[in-house]
Formats: structure tokens, C-alpha cells, sequence
């Protein structure tokens, strides 16, 4: 009822500023206007503003962007009859036009996100019984042994829990390979990981064929199983032991239910995060899409399927005919279908599993190109806008989801608009300084205020320009090869356990030197021009300033592809503080756990002599563990000793070699998710804009020096240092 | 008039020579040579009076030719151009005398002078008289002169004897000596006054003025006045001189003899005391008729036997008043083309033709015309469409620029090396200096080469071309918003707004017993129907009649209004104004007083916080000329002006107390300074620059200066359309930037709290 009266009003006040915003006032207004709104802006962000005032900042922003758009289309386009300028001056708006767009469409979505939901315990009513599938493809036996055993040790009455090794590196396919190398390296995998399910009680699952990839993986598992609910762990996403208390609920409560998605939490930085050392303190890339976006999309019934870490409904599946396969991420093309015959999804905003991501830079662009591709597939093969069955919101939120994926485009059109004039002398944006000033400064400035407002804690300034402009190179070629031939892409696994030996270029770095080059001799035409040709030095230093910009980035981008060796693998560890006992050469030692990661530990031990232990020794640590139905002593290798007077520091690696020991480690790091949600939190500060431009000025200019060094120290060593990747080579 | 000479024949092949059509290009100027240079104006002997000049001319028979606001030729090249009314038919044996003087720096042998009539060149010169006014004198063709419009250009082209800089093209001038030119006519051919129409030709004398001196013997009547207002109006609609004033007196008076236009009015009894000889209908009709006095030469009468026949022999003009030209677009009484809303005109529509220029500031200039409802001075932007050229050697750093009613507006910076062609390039052109009526419009090219930088001799004489504009170059003028303003000085000087609209009588209020006070009101309505371009229909009505719900015009003495009036129109009492000098206002400034308050605000003002304050107003107003007045929301409080002694004449406008209408008080210290002040206003320029809601025109110099409309009233004059009202709004909001902002904010706070709401409705809730 409330709504007929809402409506109308909204829609009313919206063309009052709508008309308020396209009056042709003068640049006078205009300026009078940006300074007063930008400064209110300013003024409420010290306030950090919530609820109204949040949306009257975001309204505020969204006047001068809309007085951007409007000035911008109508005066400052070059005229056709200059076809030299009006083609890179038309592209040109195209992109910013599409970055506009894609603002408005976040707009929508993260609106107001969801508040993070009251966790729903399944208890008293009949529990439903649950399929656990983890489908591998090439990972090793090592992680999924992790994997298995986080997933055993889930608070969940054992007799309804099935779980599932989904191995596609082992099927009938893979074994009779005609290649004879790979045929034995499937048949021992097939025999590796078929000991492992046995050795942890779980059911062991191949195939014929490698048909549809991992969609063909689950589907097949689909017809094997028969739990009322699956639920999806990616071979390194080890599952926390709360995560089916804080999802089965859900779905009893809505019998139209068929997801509840949860974030992915990772335990290694990304390629990013790790070359420009900002793992622990900056907040990680895909926070703002799980902390934020997916939270937003909950809020329209719209959060989607990401492959893992959810767990789905098998009878929604079956109605759809099982996981989609048509692109390449059958996840979310999994819940398009899904929404679009009327089921429900929910998003549970709390970490539930820990993972790893791709630690090179190679591995890492893989990755993305599949994302970039998959989703391209669905807009193009599912077009999400003209699906019947879905919501005006859902089409929203999924071409929202999918569109952003055309940011290869606009990024590449950024990076070369101002080396047209800087180099050719293109006219490609009709405007004087001062208009420049005073509408392009104003929407520039809107907009990274409304990005700081919509993801502050989430998202610092620039780094999303980093991430999109490191992506972009790479996927750009990907991008429109799908366009071309929607049907072509073919899913890669990405590796994840790759790891870098020593301080190398990645094998991506060539055209990121090649860039940075460009736009160096950009700048310094720029500065040519500037002294050369000072009765247009204003245009020359608006663009030129904009080139800077883009070389700040590059620069950035020349650490991210300058990989830092890593003396061990890099995860993060995970502070626990938990009581144990240590027995080394039979003698028994009281302790602490200090933290721990997937590979070891920190123990602190009281009343040893430092100097009877030694690096390589062996022992054994003990302790209560939290899950039921496990005991026992976990092996370990000392891996270094430190004396701190009445105590002692080891830093020790597992050595585990049964089920049990697995389910130990599981125990120590994927026991309690909590400790995940703190160490977020503990990186979720917002900067603001200006410490944040700062901020990333600085890292710009550290990475820009230390991937010069590299590339210096890489011209005298010669390629060699390229053959030194270890770990699996899989993608 | 023995001078014939064989300029006929040369003057005939030159014409298609100078109607230049040749697209662009880079050869040499191709310039009319084959006009013979006439080596005249060195043998008329030095004469201190210009009438000694001529043998014994015949007076009706020599016609001024310059209008005084057209005398000036400035710059490497300029051009005049206006019209002459002849009521002659085809005259013979017609003379040009032209004299003339230039500034000393422009060299002879590279400078010209020609004069065109009818698209005819009639004469060219070398311009060579830089230390005294030299004459010059051809014959006209036969032909070239018609009854009828005749249109005059006067174009110089003229480079500096030595220097090559942009600089010094200002230097160089050349003056016309209105006295000393004019057209001379045999006896028998000469322009005359016979008819009523004839009037259209009423000449000039050599200030540019036409003085009419009206008896009329029932003058103290109100049928009277309001015959002798309406008889004004019709003669300024006919006559459209630069400058018309009237006189007027009972009897026929010692000016009938001078003026250049003498009108007996009454009816038949009032005129027969006169004395002078009246056509026999006007007994019985209605008559306005010239007859031919042996003493006084023509006289117009306009008579009939009753009041009301005066009145209709005066409504009778109506039948020759049919508009000029036929053509709607342009300007009332001019060819000025009228820009409508959303129009958009051709150069060579507005005069300009494709030509090249070899010289470094290429300057030509057109007008055109906005309605009286013009209102995007804030916002408006219109564009040129250039069509031009500039050849190889021409550098970076010249500029296109555009200067709206002498104005700069738009300066484009030419950036490319090596030549170029401008295809329609849009030149965009604030329309801040526009004005309702004609405006001005000037386009320069600063053209600079590496040979300027040297400047060896001759560089200044070259004629390779170095710029090229082309007619098919455009003005385009975007929709604009259109709403009356009141008060609105400038809208009432270019069209009578708002008296000129349809409606009934307007009340003009004087005081009809002062025969300088109905003169001067004769001279204000005979500018007015000139700038309406009708017959406004006016009523007479006594200063003191009640016109508060009315739109009215008031003409008269400031101690002849109520204080009611000065008051609402914004002007300080007589008592406290400098046109009563009032001893003891005088002392009261006490000089000790003002010096130490003078003191006090220059300290104050030179403290750092204030400078800083100052510098960045300074800076906002240089880069983005805004001042402090866009960012108030009221406008400010009207404070009476004080007229002071200098001050000859006042023109104010304010809204009536009921404020459904307009008045416009025109006022003097006293009435022989109203007629003075009125004769001196409606000269067409000085005309053109009422503005505000208050001008004043002091006779002294002939200054003007104007005080701007703070709060101003919009009276809409268009139906309502989405679209007008939305181009009003963004007039109005870009001068009110605060408000505007203000605007912007709260709808956006509005927003966000009905966003809210909605949300909170639509979707999952949290």
C-alpha cells in the first residue's frame, strides 16, 4: 500500500533533479554548484554516514556525475566532419559513458546491502541429509587430504553426511590416455587419491569422460548421490566446522531455497597483494565482491553461485537438469537458470572456508580470463536483461555481475585516450581548461568519493583501477575472442599451488614494460610540448596530467609482475593460542600453539635447553582437539628454533601421514572460522580518498623502482630464471 | 558639376570585380584593378567652413551622406555600411564629396579608400591625407542611384608604413569628415519634399541630425497632444534617421527656417491662424499634404475640420507605413536579420563575403538581432560555424577572436603549424553581451608570421593571403529562453517592451501646457515607434492621473512628478537629489568625517585575510567570471538614485505598484532639459545604450552610464512549452548559482530520504 504512495514520489523527486541536473546553467552555476556539493560531501564523510545520510551523499554524488554525463554529451564531443577526432573522441565517451553505466548499475545493487544475517540453527527439526562434493581435477593429494578431513570434522550428524571425491584427473578418459605418460600419471592418481577416500572413510568418484568439465563433474555426481543438499568445496576451500550449522537452516525456512552462498576466505595473498606487500594490512581484492556486492545482490534475491563454498538444494538442481554447462563459470550460469525458474538464493556474510588462490601472476590472469570469459558467455548466450523468469532487480544485478566484465575496454581506451593528443595531436574531447576543471575535476572527484562511500573499508583508492588495469592487458584479447565466438572458450583449472622460488618477471610481464614505456615518453613529450608550446600548455597539462596518472599505474603494475621469491610459501597464519603438548626425542614439553597454517606451526615450548634442539629434528605435538571423534598426535619436522630465555619458539612443519593427522591439522586451522572473520576485519580501515591517493602514490613509486631493478637484474641474468616455477605446471 | 569624368565606364567593370565569389585559395588577392585610382581631393583649396567649398549649391540639392557613428575606419580593414533614403528618382549629374584624414602611420601606397553604392564601386582612393582633411570628389553614374534605398559602404583597406606588429594595425585609422561628405545634386534633380512618404528621405544635416519643427496652434489640449504624439511616432517610423528631435510651438516658429522638416497641425481653424497657405480641402477632410512655401519652403500639413479629422488624416499614413523590406526576419526598421530562437543565418546573409587577407588582424563585423524577450545572458551559448582558412607561414599563437557588442567573448587559439582548413569548426560565443535588439558582432583574426618577427621593408604591403573566411561560414544560435524582464531598459530601447506589444492605448502621462515637455515627449515617441516598428498606440493623460494597475510612460520634469512615482521608479526625491542644489545638503558631508571613514576602510581593506579574500575573488572572477552578485540569494536592496548635478536626463523603468505592469519615468531637472535630454537619448546609438533599470544621459560629452536591475520581475510573453520554461530556468538559476546549488541540494536530500523509504519497501529487508 505504502508503495503507491513511494512510487510516485520517488519518481517525481528523481525528475525534479533529473531536470534540475540537464539545465543548460553556465559554467559559473556549475561551479558554484560542484564546490557546494563536493564540499558537503567532504563535510558528511567525517561522519561516516549511515542509512539516509549515506543515500543523500550517494545523490549527491550521483548530481555531479549526471551533470558530467550531461555536459559531456551535449559539448564536448569533437564534430563528425573532424572523423580523425571524432572516432577516438566517440570511443572515448563510449568508455566513459560504459564506466558511468556500470556506477549507476552498482548504485542499484549495493543500494543497501543486507545486514549480516542472524545465523539460522537447523536444530529441532529434521535434519536433511547432505552430499559433500569436492571435485578435483589435478590438485594434489596433499591439499585434499586437508580438504577432506575440514570437511569430516563439520558439526553435522555423521549418518547424513556423504562426502564426495569428485576426481576428473582420474577418469577412465584421462587413464587410457593415448599418451602414455599421462595415462600412468592418471593411474597412479586414480590409485593415490582412491587409498586417501579409504584411509578417511569418504566415497571416491570418477568417470568415463571428461565431458562439460566441472559442471559434467557435479552432474555426475548428482546421479550417484541422493542428499536433499549438496554442498560444493573446491579441492583447496577446507570447509570451517560450523559451516553446515550456519547454512542447512536456511533451508527449511524457505522450501524455494536452492542457494546459500558463502564467502571465500584465502590464506595466501594474491600476486597483488603479495608483491606489493599489502596482504596483511589492506583489505583483500575480492572483500568488496564478498563483503559488499554479494551482500547488495542478497538484497534483490540475487546473490549467485560461485562455485564454491555454498551449499545448493538437489531438488532445484534436478528441475534445471543439474549444474549448467553451456559457459564456462557454470556457477552463476547455474543460478541464472535457477532464479530465472523461481527459486531463491540467500548470502551468508561470514567466511566458512579458507582457501588459496593463485600465487603467480600467470596463474592469477588465467584465472581471471576464465571469470572474464564465462560471464561474457552468459551475456551474450543467457543475456541476463531479456531472461523470462527473472526480476527486474536479478536483471539488474546480473548484467551488472557480467557487463563488468567489458572493463578491458574502457581501461585500454583510458591508458591511450591522452597519448593521442601527446602524440598525434587528436583533438578527442572539446573542452577549455576550465570547463575541464570545473565538470571533469568534479565528476573525477564524485566519483572516488561515492566509490569511498559504497566500499571505503573495502576497497582503497586506486586499487581498484590497479586490479582492472593489471587484468586488462591480458584480457583483452580474451574479451573479444568470446565475442567473436561465444562458443569457444574451454575450462582451465587454475592452479593455485604454484609458488615462485626466487625474485623473478612473471612470464605476463612483457607488455606492462612496454606500457610503462609508452607512457614515459609520454610524459616526456608532455614536458616537451609544454615548454614548446606554451599557448597550449593548458590542454597539454590537463592531458599530460591524466598520462601521469596512467604511468603511476603502470608503474604499480610493474611490482605486481615483479615477483618476490618466496624463501617458504607464503600463507597466512592463523593465531590460535591453544594448549599442547610437545614430545621431542621422548621427552615431553608443555606449550602453546602459537598460530598455524596449512603447512605448520608456531609452537612455544617451556622448559627445554634451546641448544638440544636442532633444525630436522622430529617430534610429536598433542593437544584437545575441538572436533568430536578425533585424537591422537600430530608428527612434525622442526624447521627452526628460537630462544626467548624461559621458552622456547619452534617453528615446525607437519608431517602427517594418516587420516587422523590430517584431521588434526584440519582441526588446528579450520576449526574455528571466528579467527577468519578477525583477521578481516582487523584489515577493513577506510583511509579515506586523500591518505588513500597518498598511500598509493607511495606503493606506485616502490613498486615502479623495485620492477626496474627486476627487469635490470633480469637482462643481466639472462631468461633463466623462468624454468624455476615450482609445483604443478597446470593450467 | 563639370566634372564629368570617365569614371562611368571604369566604375561599371569594376563591379563584378568586387563582388568577390572565388573559393579560397592561396594565389595573390586578386584585387580590383581595374578601378582607375581618381588622383582627386588634392586640388579643392583648404576651407575652413565646408560649405565654401561647394559653388553656390542650391540647399535642398546636397545630402549628407555619413551618419556620425559610421565616420571611423579603423584597422587594417574595416567597412561601413548603411542605407540612404532617397526620394528622388534616378537622379543625373549626382556628385560624391568625401571628405577625409588618416592617421599618419598608414602607408599611402599600400592603403585604399572606396565607396560603393548599390553594390556599385562609385570610387577608390589612395589614402594619403594624413595632416588635414582632404576632398575628394567623383561623379556618379547615372543609374547608380535610385528612389528608394541606396545602399552605402565605405571600405578601407590600409597598412602601417613601417611596423609589422599586431599592435600597430590599430594605429591606423582614418577618419571621414561628415561635414565635408555628402551627395550634390543638379538643381532639378535633387531630392525633395512633396509628398508624405517622402519623408522616408527627410536628409541629415552634418551631425547626423534631422530637427522637425511642428506648429500647432491647439498645443495645451489634449486632443492636441495626443495628435502631435501620434504625428511624431509616424514621422520616426517613416524618417528612421539616426537622430530625430522635435520642437513645437502655437505659432510657426523662428526654427521652421533650419529645420530639415517643418508640420503645421490643427484643424482648419487652428491652422488659419498660421498665416500661411493651406490646401482647400482642409476645410472638409482630412489632409496631410506638403505645400511649398515661398519663404519657409515645404511645409507639411496635416489638418482635416474637426479634432477628430486631424486624427484621422494622421491614421490615414497608415497606407504608405508598409513595412520595409517585407521580410520577417529582420528587425523592425532595419535589415538586421531577427534571430529567432533555435535560427541559425549564413554569413554572407549578414554581409560577409568570402574574401582573403593578406594583412595580421583581420577584422570584420555583422549584426544581428535577438527579440525583446532575450533571456540566456547567463546561460546562452551560441555557435560559429567557421568556414576559413589560414595559409602555411601563419604561426602558432594567432587566434580567431569574438567579440559580442564590442565585448570579447571566445578566443580560438590557432594551434596547428603548417596552414589549414577550418571546416564549419564550431566556435562557441556567450551570449553575456547579448542584448535584446541589434547586436554587434566582430570577428578577428590576429594572423602572426615568422615575417611579421623580422619585418623587413615591405612585409607590411605584402598580399599573400594569409587568412580566408569564407560566406558559407555560419552563426547558430540555439534555442534560447524568452521571458520579459521588468524592469528592462535595453528590451525597452530595441522594441518599445513592453509598450510595443498588442494591447490597448498606453498612457503618457505629461504636462501638455509645456510646450518643451510635449516636444520631448514627440522625440521619445518618435524613437520608440522607430525601435517598435509600429505605431504604439499612446494616450496622453496628466501627471497626476492614477496609473497604478497600468502600464504607462511618464515624460515630464522631476518636480512635475509625484514622489510616488520618482519613488517607485527608484529615484531619490527632488529634495535630495544634486538638481535642486540644496546648500545644506552640501555641508552636511563633513570633510573630516568621510576622510577618517576613508582611512579606515583602506586599512582594513589591505589586511592580509581581506587581500587573500580579494585575491581569490579576483581570481574566480578572472577565470570563470564569476562574481560574488551570482552568489546571493536576494537580490539586493534598491537604493533611490540621487541624480546629481551633471545628470541631464533620467530614463527609469520599474514595475506599476500593483505590479502588473510597467513603468518607464523619463525625466530632467526641468523641461527646457528634458527636450535637451530627449533630442540627445534618442539618437540612435546613445538610444541603443539604455540598459538596467535606470540610465542616465548627461548632455555634456553625451555620456551615458546605466545602474543594473537587482531583483527583476519575468513577465512571460510566450506560451507556456516545457521547453522555454526549462531554458528560463537555467537563465535564472546561472545567475542565482547559490540558489541553484541550494536547488540541487535539497532535492538531492529529499532524494536520498525517499530512496530510503523505497528501499526499505522493495527488495529483501535487513
Amino acid at each position: 500500500m505504502k508503495k503507491i504512495v513511494v512510487w510516485p514520489l520517488w519518481a517525481l523527486l528523481a525528475l525534479v533533479l533529473l531536470s534540475l541536473v540537464t539545465l543548460p546553467v553556465s559554467l559559473q552555476a556549475q561551479l558554484v554548484g560542484s564546490a557546494i556539493i563536493l564540499g558537503a560531501m567532504i563535510v558528511m564523510k567525517q561522519f561516516r554516514p549511515d542509512g539516509v545520510w549515506r543515500l543523500v551523499a550517494l545523490a549527491f554524488g550521483t548530481t555531479i556525475v549526471l551533470r558530467y554525463v550531461y555536459w559531456r554529451t551535449t559539448s564536448t564531443i569533437p564534430p563528425v566532419n573532424q572523423i580523425e577526432n571524432f572516432i577516438p573522441g566517440f570511443l572515448l565517451y563510449l568508455a566513459e559513458m560504459y564506466s558511468v553505466g556500470m556506477l549507476a548499475l552498482s548504485l542499484f545493487v549495493v543500494a543497501k546491502p543486507m545486514s549480516p544475517r542472524e545465523p539460522v540453527m537447523p536444530a529441532g527439526k529434521r535434519l536433511p541429509t547432505v552430499d559433500v562434493f569436492i571435485p578435483t581435477y589435478n590438485e594434489d593429494a596433499e591439499m585434499l587430504a586437508n580438504t577432506i578431513a575440514a570437511a569430516q570434522a563439520m558439526n553435522y550428524p555423521k549418518d547424513l553426511v556423504t562426502i564426495w571425491l569428485l576426481d576428473d584427473g582420474g577418469t577412465e578418459q584421462k587413464r587410457g590416455s593415448d599418451k602414455i605418460l599421462e595415462a600412468a600419471a592418471a593411474e597412479r592418481r586414480h590409485a593415490e587419491l582412491r587409498g586417501i577416500c579409504d584411509d578417511f572413510g569418504i566415497r571416491y568418484l570418477t568417470r568415463a569422460r571428461n565431458e562439460h568439465a566441472k559442471a559434467g563433474n557435479l552432474n555426475n555426481a548428482l546421479q550417484h548421490s541422493h542428499g536433499e543438499l549438496v554442498a560444493v568445496f573446491d579441492a583447496d576451500h577446507a570447509p570451517a566446522r560450523d559451516f553446515l550449522e550456519r547454512t542447512v537452516g536456511y533451508f527449511a525456512e524457505d522450501p524455494k531455497l536452492f542457494l546459500v552462498q558463502t564467502p571465500h576466505f584465502f590464506l595466501n595473498p594474491d600476486p597483488v597483494e603479495n608483491n606489493l606487500g599489502t596482504f596483511e594490512k589492506m583489505p583483500s581484492e575480492n572483500e568488496m565482491f564478498y563483503g559488499i556486492i554479494q551482500r547488495g545482490l542478497d538484497k534483490w534475491n540475487g546473490s549467485f553461485f560461485c562455485g564454491s563454498a555454498a551449499l545448493l538444494r538437489r531438488e532445484a538442481l534436478e528441475q534445471t537438469g543439474g549444474f549448467s554447462g553451456v559457459s564456462i563459470t557454470e556457477d552463476c550460469e547455474t543460478a541464472v537458470d535457477l532464479h530465472a525458474s523461481g527459486w531463491n538464493s540467500v548470502y551468508v556474510d561470514k567466511p566458512l572456508i579458507a582457501g588459496l588462490q593463485p600465487a603467480t601472476f600467470s596463474s592469477f590472469i588465467g584465472q581471471r580470463s576464465r571469470w572474464a570469459q564465462g560471464m561474457m558467455q552468459i551475456l551474450l548466450l543467457r543475456s541476463p536483461i531479456f531472461k523470462r523468469g527473472l526480476s527486474m532487480p536479478q536483471r539488474l544485478c546480473y548484467m551488472s555481475s557480467t557487463l563488468f566484465w567489458l572493463f578491458p575496454f574502457p581501461r585500454m581506451i583510458f591508458l591511450v585516450a591522452p597519448l593521442c593528443y601527446l602524440f598525434l595531436d587528436l583533438q578527442i574531447f572539446t573542452a577549455s581548461g576550465s570547463e575541464f576543471l570545473v565538470y571533469t575535476l568534479a565528476y573525477m572527484v564524485a566519483n572516488m568519493l561515492m566509490q569511498n562511500y559504497l566500499y571505503g573499508s573495502f576497497r582503497w583508492p586506486w586499487i581498484s583501477e590497479l586490479y582492472e588495469y593489471m587484468q586488462s592487458v591480458h584480457l583483452l584479447p580474451a574479451v573479444i575472442s568470446v565475442m567473436f565466438n561465444p562458443r569457444k572458450p574451454t575450462f582451465k583449472v587454475t592452479a593455485k599451488d604454484e609458488s615462485v622460488s626466487e625474485d623473478r618477471l612473471s612470464e605476463h610481464a612483457r607488455p606492462f614494460f612496454l606500457i610503462f614505456g609508452i607512457l614515459l615518453a609520454g610524459l616526456a613529450v608532455s614536458i616537451y610540448r609544454i615548454y614548446t608550446e606554451p599557448w597550449k600548455a593548458d590542454v597539454t597539462l590537463v592531458v599530460g596530467g591524466w598520462n601521469l596518472l596512467n604511468l603511476i599505474m603502470a608503474g604499480c603494475a610493474l611490482g605486481v609482475v615483479s615477483e618476490r621469491g618466496q624463501r617458504r610459501v607464503f600463507t597466512h597464519r592463523v593465531k590460535v593460542s591453544r594448549r599442547c603438548e610437545c614430545r621431542i626425542s621422548d621427552q615431553v614439553y608443555p606449550g602453546t600453539i602459537e598460530d598455524v597454517s596449512v603447512h605448520g606451526a608456531r609452537v612455544v615450548i617451556y622448559g627445554v635447553n634451546a641448544a638440544e634442539l636442532s633444525r630436522g629434528m622430529a617430534g610429536e605435538i598433542s593437544f584437545e582437539p575441538l572436533t568430536e571423534g578425533v585424537g591422537g598426535s600430530l608428527p612434525i619436522l622442526i624447521r627452526a628454533v628460537g630462544d626467548d630465555g624461559d621458552t622456547v619458539a619452534l617453528g615446525c612443519r607437519y608431517a602427517p601421514e594418516t587420516a587422523e593427522h590430517r584431521r588434526l591439522i584440519a582441526d588446528l586451522i579450520f576449526a574455528n572460522s571466528a579467527q577468519w572473520s578477525e583477521f578481516q576485519i582487523s584489515r577493513r580501515r577506510n583511509p579515506g580518498v586523500l591518505l588513500g591517493t597518498l598511500g598509493f602514490l607511495v606503493t606506485s613509486v616502490r613498486a615502479t623502482g623495485r620492477g626496474l631493478s627486476y627487469a635490470l637484474a633480469a637482462a643481466f641474468r639472462g631468461s633463466g630464471a623462468r624454468e624455476e616455477i615450482k609445483g604443478g605446471k597446470k593450467a | 558639376m563639370k566634372r564629368i569624368l570617365p569614371l562611368l565606364f571604369a566604375a561599371a567593370v569594376a563591379a563584378p570585380a568586387l563582388a568577390q565569389s572565388v573559393p579560397f585559395d592561396m594565389s595573390p588577392e586578386r584585387r580590383p584593378a581595374d578601378i582607375r585610382v581618381l588622383p582627386l581631393g588634392l586640388p579643392v583649396p583648404q576651407a575652413p567652413d565646408a560649405a565654401a567649398v561647394v559653388p553656390e549649391p542650391p540647399e535642398p540639392a546636397r545630402l549628407h551622406l555619413v551618419p556620425p557613428a559610421e565616420t571611423l575606419l579603423s584597422g587594417e580593414i574595416a567597412l561601413r555600411r548603411w542605407s540612404l533614403y532617397l526620394n528622388a528618382d534616378s537622379p543625373h549629374d549626382a556628385e560624391l564629396h568625401l571628405g577625409y584624414q588618416n592617421s599618419v602611420m598608414v602607408a599611402p601606397e599600400a592603403s585604399r579608400l572606396r565607396v560603393s553604392i548599390n553594390g556599385m564601386a562609385v570610387a577608390e582612393t589612395a589614402i594619403q591625407s594624413p595632416d588635414r582633411v582632404s576632398d575628394f570628389v567623383v561623379a556618379i553614374p547615372d543609374g547608380v542611384l535610385r528612389h528608394g534605398r541606396n545602399d552605402i559602404v565605405l571600405e578601407a583597406s590600409q597598412r602601417h608604413r613601417t611596423d609589422c606588429t599586431v599592435d600597430s594595425t590599430y594605429a591606423l585609422r582614418t577618419e571621414i569628415d561628415p561635414a565635408r561628405t555628402y551627395l550634390a545634386f543638379s538643381d532639378s534633380d535633387g531630392p525633395r519634399l512633396a509628398h508624405v512618404e517622402d519623408i522616408r528621405g527627410l536628409p541629415m544635416d552634418a551631425r547626423g541630425q534631422a530637427r522637425v519643427a511642428v506648429a500647432a496652434p491647439g498645443l495645451g489640449e489634449d486632443a492636441t497632444a495626443d495628435n502631435l504624439v501620434a504625428l511624431a511616432e509616424r514621422i520616426g517610423l517613416l524618417a528612421e534617421m539616426p537622430q530625430l528631435s522635435f520642437t513645437t510651438s502655437r505659432e510657426i516658429g523662428e526654427d521652421f527656417a533650419t529645420a530639415e522638416l517643418a508640420v503645421a497641425i490643427g484643424t482648419a481653424d487652428e491652422l488659419a491662424t498660421l498665416g500661411i497657405d493651406l490646401p482647400d480641402e482642409v476645410g472638409y477632410l482630412p489632409v496631410s499634404r506638403f505645400v511649398d512655401d515661398p519663404v519657409l519652403g515645404p511645409i507639411l500639413v496635416v489638418g482635416g475640420p474637426t479634432p477628430q479629422a486631424v486624427e484621422r488624416a494622421l491614421a490615414d499614413w497608415a497606407s504608405i507605413m508598409h513595412p520595409r523590406g517585407g521580410a520577417t526576419e529582420t528587425w523592425p526598421g532595419t535589415d538586421i536579420p531577427l534571430l529567432a530562437s533555435g535560427g541559425s543565418i549564413d554569413f554572407a546573409a549578414v554581409g560577409l563575403r568570402t574574401e582573403q587577407f593578406s594583412g595580421r588582424r583581420y577584422a570584420r563585423e555583422f549584426d544581428v538581432a535577438v527579440p525583446a524577450d532575450f533571456y540566456a545572458q547567463s546561460y546562452g551559448e551560441a555557435k560559429i560555424m567557421l568556414d576559413a582558412a589560414f595559409a602555411r607561414d601563419v604561426r602558432p599563437g594567432s587566434r580567431i577572436d569574438v567579440y559580442v557588442n564590442d565585448q570579447i567573448t571566445t578566443t580560438l587559439p590557432i594551434m596547428e603549424t603548417g596552414g589549414g582548413v577550418l571546416r564549419q569548426l564550431p566556435i562557441r560565443v556567450g551570449l553575456r553581451e547579448m542584448r535584446p535588439g541589434p547586436n554587434r558582432i566582430r570577428l578577428e583574426a590576429i594572423m602572426v608570421t615568422d615575417a611579421d618577427e623580422t619585418c623587413v621593408a615591405g612585409t607590411t604591403a605584402s598580399e599573400t593571403p594569409r587568412f580566408g573566411l569564407f560566406s558559407s561560414s555560419r552563426l547558430v544560435m540555439p534555442r534560447f529562453a524568452r521571458i520579459a524582464q521588468r524592469p528592462d531598459l535595453s528590451a525597452f530601447a530595441a522594441a518599445a517592451a513592453p509598450y510595443g506589444g498588442a494591447g490597448g492605448p498606453v498612457p503618457l502621462a505629461l504636462d501638455i501646457r509645456s510646450p518643451e515637455t510635449v516636444a520631448a515627449s514627440m522625440t521619445v515617441a518618435s524613437r520608440l515607434a522607430a525601435a517598435a516598428g509600429k505605431v504604439i498606440p499612446l494616450e496622453v493623460v496628466a501627471p497626476e492621473t492614477d496609473l497604478a494597475t497600468r502600464s504607462a510612460l511618464f515624460v515630464a520634469p522631476a518636480a512635475r512628478l509625484a514622489p510616488a512615482v520618482l519613488a517607485q521608479a527608484g529615484i531619490a526625491a527632488p529634495s535630495e537629489s544634486g538638481w535642486i542644489a540644496d546648500e545644506a545638503a552640501t555641508a552636511a558631508a563633513v570633510p573630516g568625517n568621510v576622510d577618517a571613514l576613508e582611512e579606515w576602510r583602506a586599512s582594513l581593506e589591505n589586511s592580509p585575510v581581506r587581500r587573500r579574500l580579494r585575491d581569490l575573488g579576483e581570481t574566480l572572477q578572472e577565470n570563470f567570471d564569476l562574481s560574488l552578485a551570482a552568489l546571493r540569494l536576494t537580490p539586493g536592496k534598491i537604493e533611490p538614485y540621487a541624480p546629481s548635478e551633471a545628470d541631464t536626463l533620467l530614463v527609469a523603468q520599474a514595475s506599476n505598484p500593483a505590479g502588473n505592469g510597467t513603468w518607464t519615468v523619463i525625466t530632467a531637472p526641468d523641461a527646457a532639459a528634458l527636450g535637451e535630454g530627449a533630442a540627445g537619448v534618442s539618437e540612435v546609438r546613445s538610444w541603443g545604450a539604455l540598459a538596467g533599470r535606470l540610465t542616465v544621459y548627461s548632455a555634456v560629452g553625451g555620456t551615458m552610464a546605466s545602474l543594473p536591475a537587482l531583483g527583476v520581475d519575468l513577465v512571460p510573453t510566450q506560451p507556456w512549452t516545457i521547453a522555454n520554461v526549462r531554458l528560463i530556468a537555467a537563465n535564472w538559476m546561472s545567475a542565482h548559482a547559490l540558489a541553484y546549488s541550494l536547488l540541487l541540494a535539497i532535492a538531492c536530500v529529499l532524494l536520498g530520504v525517499v530512496t530510503l523509504a523505497l528501499l526499505s519497501l522493495l527488495g529483501r529487508r535487513s
